[in-house]
């Protein structure tokens, strides 16, 4: 490789820009485990005239205006969701069945009568209610909670390396030199010929060639030939660049020796050796970083 | 509220009635896991909202009747009628309310 780094940066400093908020707490595990299970068991009652309407409560109002929208003999509405009118609601909010009155809203006065009413219970979880979600060595509330943590944090991780990964894309400030990106478009090149030699049986053609017309299985990447289906791969070779030499930095390597811009490895950025070692140290800290907040 | 996990042969009766979403997916599909955190916030908020849980490994059947083609993706229905269809996970919560308002209100 000849492009380089040319200006020096701190992992730890661009590390602390990261904002792990997305991680889900062991308090919202729990809740979200507690929801996921209980979520098909739901009931909801019927609500007196005595008692006061929530927000979360699911409610038939008459409504009458100028609007078609508000204009119903019946319409369900779940009082504070701002599905159907957030003004509305919150004037819903407080009454109970059998009253009516009125708000103004969208430019209209809109009048309301509460027909009937219905409040949700949210039953305890139970291991009963875990097994019945069928997830292979999961029969009680605490393995699935444990699961579902697991799950979720994995994915927020996921999302948080990806956007680090962005980050570094942004940030690292090189030199390229252009016999990398020819070399980087070369192994494209290659990559789509086996490809095409593979699924279309050409051999001896040159992919880049708009000649070609786009096979069906190829029209969910949004070209129209098959060289537009290269020059759309190359598109991020710079980038790609800048993540391999700022990876080589942070981990203290050689881009000589970690990086050929003219091979397989270097298409796809994830199976990249250096990126793949940044993200799994990267990984590490944040594990122990939650470790630390929970 | 409810939430059933569907076959096929079932699903024209369970959605037949209320405001169901169809959540086609796999046991093993990472933006699956992802938007059904997303649904979970939004029956949190919506009691009288309902869930057919559509597992399309479990139930080849569904793939093709629906001509599911990636998961996740969800069926908006009202009293039975599609009223919308999204194909995709990631931070959708906005879109997904706005189509599931569009099958219950009709705007």
């Amino acid at each position: 490789m000849r492009s380089y780094l040319t200006k020096p940066f701190s992992l730890e400093e661009e590390f602390k820009k990261l904002d792990l908020s997305s991680i889900p707490s062991g308090q919202e595990i729990r809740e979200a485990a507690r929801w996921r299970l209980a979520k098909g068991y739901i009931t909801l009652a019927d609500l007196s005239e005595d008692e006061a309407l929530q927000k979360g409560d699911s409610v038939q109002l008459r409504v009458e205006s100028s609007m078609p929208r508000f204009n119903k003999e019946r319409v369900t509405v779940d009082l504070g969701s701002g599905l159907y009118d957030k003004a509305l609601e919150a004037g819903v909010v407080g009454r109970h069945v059998g009253d009516s009155g009125s708000v103004a809203t969208r430019g209209a006065e809109v009048k309301y009568t509460v027909l009937s009413a219905r409040r949700k219970s949210v039953p305890e979880p139970t291991d009963e209610m875990a097994e019945a979600q069928g997830w292979e060595g999961v029969h009680t509330v605490a393995e699935f909670t444990k699961r579902l943590g697991d799950d979720l944090q994995s994915m927020a991780i996921t999302g948080l390396l990806d956007r680090f990964q962005e980050h570094l894309a942004d940030m690292a400030e090189i030199h390229v030199a252009p016999e990398d990106l020819t070399a980087m478009e070369g192994a494209y090149r290659n990559f789509w010929h086996r490809q095409l030699r593979s699924f279309l049986g050409l051999k001896d053609t040159d992919p880049l060639e708009d000649s070609h017309g786009l096979p069906e299985w190829l029209k969910n990447h949004d070209v129209e030939s098959l060289g537009d289906l290269i020059r759309n791969s190359c598109a991020d070779n710079e980038r790609k660049l800048r993540v391999v030499l700022a990876a080589c930095h942070a981990l203290g390597r050689d881009p000589e020796a970690e990086y050929d811009p003219g091979t397989d490895a270097a298409i796809f950025i994830n199976k990249i050796q250096v990126v793949c070692d940044l993200r799994t140290k990267l990984e590490k800290t944040i594990q122990e970083t939650i470790t630390r907040r929970n | 509220m409810a939430v059933k996990f569907v076959t096929e042969a079932e699903f024209d009766e369970v959605i037949k009635e209320g405001i169901w979403i169809a959540d086609f997916y796999t046991e093993h599909c990472p933006p699956c896991k992802i938007l059904e955190v997303e649904l979970d916030a939004i029956l949190a908020d919506n009691p009288s909202v309902n869930l057919a849980k559509c597992d399309i490994e479990k139930d080849p059947a569904l793939q093709m009747r629906f001509e599911i083609f990636g998961t996740p993706t969800l069926h908006f229905y009202n009293d039975g009628v599609l009223t919308g269809k999204h194909v995709g996970g990631g931070n959708v919560r906005a879109k997904v309310e706005e189509m599931l308002a569009q099958c219950m209100y009709g705007e």
